[in-house]
């Protein structure tokens, strides 16, 4: 990887008006190039994204996660990225630790990275979630995408621009942190995992969100 | 029963004459059209030679014709109900498709704001 790669970090957001001032405020005190993908919020989330020094993507109708993040690639692919990360908006994730998921793609040349919640850094995760719920989703990645990592739904994840032009996500809804997975793994991309923290303001995906990410992946394989 | 037998043999009639204006105006494509010929002239057997389905039942190794139809019946239904879900999907895809185009289209750049003001 060549010597100061165009760093751009994505975020999807809906309804973040809220929450997303204050990660704003941090990433770009450190980073130039950051795209936030309003996907049909009707709060202020526009309007408060459009006070910082960012690029808005707006969805004009709600599209889902999958979907913003698509638009976000594409943008950061057409402007010349090399090095592309998907961050949260609510202030899940860490910005001091993009550059340890940055650090892998550079100095050691893998094509993506994603963060673990269970890899040793402390989160704080609700309990049915570290006990049955991701149990299942590993399960279900190994048996049916052939997904082999400690975390079966990390949303924060750094790829390098090649790897961000094979991975183009089709599944608009929750099911894209798995695809993603599974097309690092079939299209053989060099795959790191690094701890990772997550401050969990909200549940995040529950039961009935997992089942409905089943379905997609199933009928999505189905109709191919 | 004559007088069922022909009230749904009018409806039949006007369901087929509606379908051949409907792909002679290009509306339906031939798939389609035969589909729903095939429905509707089966429909009209069935109401006017209803021992032909016992017969055709037997053949499978159900006892009663009413048992056959509503078997072909649900599984038919199951078919179009996934078509009609991958059709949505193609829809959606579509949509998400247009979307992104129209917000990449109108992407507004701040980045460069500090500097201006």
């Amino acid at each position: 990887m060549q010597n100061n790669p165009k760093i751009f970090i994505i975020i999807p957001a809906w309804n973040e008006g809220k929450n997303i001032s204050s990660v704003l405020e941090e990433l770009v005190k450190k980073y130039e190039n950051v795209v936030v993908v309003d996907d049909g919020s009707y709060d202020k989330t526009s309007e408060i994204v459009s006070q910082y020094t960012v690029v808005l993507l707006k969805h004009i109708i709600n599209r889902d996660q999958g979907a913003s993040l698509q638009t976000g690639n594409d943008y950061a692919l057409n402007n010349g990225a090399d090095i592309l990360v998907h961050f949260d908006a609510d202030g899940q994730f860490l910005v001091d630790e993009i550059q340890e998921m940055i650090n892998p793609i550079v100095n050691e040349n893998y094509d993506i990275v994603f963060g673990s919640r269970f890899m040793g850094k402390k989160s704080k995760m609700p309990w049915a979630k570290k006990n049955i719920l991701f149990p299942i989703g590993r399960i279900v990645n190994k048996a049916i995408l052939k997904i082999k990592t400690t975390d079966p739904q990390s949303g924060f994840r750094a790829m390098t621009r090649d790897a961000a032009q094979k991975i183009q996500i089709e599944h608009d809804r929750k099911a894209h942190c798995s695809e993603i997975l599974h097309k690092a793994f079939k299209y053989k991309l060099k795959i790191r995992e690094v701890p990772m923290t997550v401050i969990y303001n909200r549940f995040g995906q529950n039961f009935s969100g997992g089942i409905v990410i089943l379905k997609d992946l199933i009928l999505k394989k189905i109709l191919k | 029963m004559i007088i069922l037998k022909i009230i749904i043999t009018l409806f039949l009639l006007f369901a087929i004459l509606t379908l051949i204006k409907q792909f002679k105006k290009s509306q339906i494509a031939l798939a389609g059209f035969l589909f729903w010929l095939i429905v509707w002239i089966t429909v009209g057997i069935v109401f006017w030679q209803p021992e032909l389905t016992t017969r055709l039942a037997n053949q499978f190794g159900i006892g009663r014709g009413s048992d056959f139809i509503i078997y072909i019946s649900i599984i038919v239904i199951f078919y179009q109900l996934f078509r009609i879900y991958a059709h949505i999907e193609k829809i959606e895809t579509n949509i998400t498709k247009i979307i992104r185009k129209i917000a990449i289209d109108n992407a507004q750049d701040n980045r460069k704001l500090d500097k201006n003001n």
